[in-house]
């Protein structure tokens, strides 16, 4: 009896078998890889499911089964490619609802700290008022609306436009500059005004009763001492410096996490979407 | 450094390439099996019906087989050059290599074998 050596137990008879299970090895890794960055549809647990099915006929034997499983494996394999995110999106068509980009929040925070900062090096006081959760289109006065990001370029105008006394930059929590030059609905003060707020500046009376009653934060430059003053929750933070703001502001609107190297920023958006899932 | 990197460069989506390992081999597996190959062995020389005969030859010779890969793996193991010594005859010093020696299926063909000249010598 001739002994066998141990590779022809796998039927590789010789270099040129194994080159060839190479490339097949390659070709179903680089497929593979394809099929999995395709995360919306189990493309890849297909596939594998389908070769599985096919080596169970093969070796059992079950040869109708795979005699149809060979004949349509080109259909499936077609299939496969044109279910793919990538070939759906060169197609344009989408399965799922589209949602539109969402710009990352950690940049329009670092743009208002700077803002700020220039603002105070220019001895300009700039207040900004930043909603939360609670919409404050009632209860604010504001003549033009400009719905638009922050960014350098509009930061660069209100800088250049003269401020009114007391008025504010009103934004939300996405870093969306709502209107500027903005005040606070008197009418609704007036109802909310706290005896034991008068002492202070009117605006900041305001600030304050409007802090206590909704979520909202104000941030308020003070060029002369290079810090800031922060009220919230109905309270009043003087001197605060820029990092510590910057802190406050991260965490008023849940940007607490910055991408890390080679971190895309739609994971960022998603990793925080899912936290705030598991939250009650 | 070179030892990270190659660890790195193995384990990256290891499962995928375990998976890929296996699928690509079984689909090496089907689709090469039905496939005509040509193998080379060396193969045993034996005789049988020796009776009080004293025969020598070489021990083993090479040969080339022609046939299903399938086939080729299943033979490989008990393939053997048999001799009927009762049909050689004393002044005989050559047997020709034939295909019956072998008990060859239909589907696979010798093609090629060593010693070169095409016999093996006998000397009884």
């Amino acid at each position: 009896m001739i002994v066998l050596p141990a590779h022809w137990h796998l039927l590789i008879t010789g270099w040129q078998d194994i080159l060839e299970i190479l490339f097949y090895v390659s070709a179903c890794y680089y497929v593979s890889a394809w099929l999995k960055k395709d995360t919306q549809t189990p493309l890849l647990t297909t596939a594998y499911s389908y070769c599985g099915l096919l080596f169970v006929s093969y070796a059992i034997p079950l040869q109708s089964l795979y005699a149809a499983l060979i004949t349509f494996a080109p259909l499936v394999v077609a299939i496969l490619i044109m279910m793919h995110k990538e070939s759906l999106q060169k197609s344009f068509v989408a399965l799922h609802r589209i949602t539109p980009a969402k710009k990352s929040d950690y940049e329009w925070t670092q743009e208002l700290i700077r803002t700020a900062l220039v603002s105070m090096n220019n001895h300009i006081t700039l207040s900004f008022m930043i909603e939360k959760k609670q919409a404050l289109d009632d209860l604010v006065y504001a003549e033009y609306r400009l719905n638009s990001s922050l960014s350098n370029g509009l930061t660069q105008l209100l800088l250049e436009h003269t401020h009114a006394p007391e008025s504010f930059i009103w934004l939300d929590n996405h870093g969306i500059v709502h209107s500027y030059d903005c005040t606070l609905a008197l009418s609704s003060i007036d109802t909310w005004l706290a005896q034991e707020a008068t002492h202070y500046t009117t605006w900041l009376q305001h600030a304050l009763i409007f802090s206590t009653k909704t979520d909202v934060l104000f941030i308020t430059t003070e060029p002369t001492s290079r810090t800031f003053t922060i009220i919230q929750n109905g309270t009043k933070q003087t001197l605060v410096s820029a990092g510590k703001t910057l802190e406050l502001l991260k965490k008023h609107t849940g940007v607490d996490h910055y991408p890390e190297q080679g971190e895309s920023h739609e994971y960022v958006n998603l990793k925080k979407n899912s936290i705030q899932k598991l939250q009650p | 450094m070179n030892t990270s990197i190659l660890k790195k460069t193995v384990f990256k989506n290891f499962n995928l390439k375990l998976f890929s390992l296996v699928i690509g081999y079984g689909l090496w597996h089907i689709t090469s099996q039905s496939l005509v190959i040509e193998h080379t062995y060396t193969v045993p020389v034996a005789f049988y019906n020796t009776g009080n005969k004293t025969i020598k030859s070489p021990e083993q010779i090479t040969i080339t087989l022609k046939g299903k890969r399938k086939t080729l793996r299943m033979l490989a193991q008990n393939l053997a050059f048999h001799i009927d010594a009762s049909t050689i005859t004393p002044d005989q010093t050559t047997i020709a290599v034939t295909k019956e020696h072998l008990f060859l299926p239909d589907n696979v063909s010798l093609v090629h074998y060593t010693p070169t000249d095409s016999l093996i010598h006998v000397a009884c």
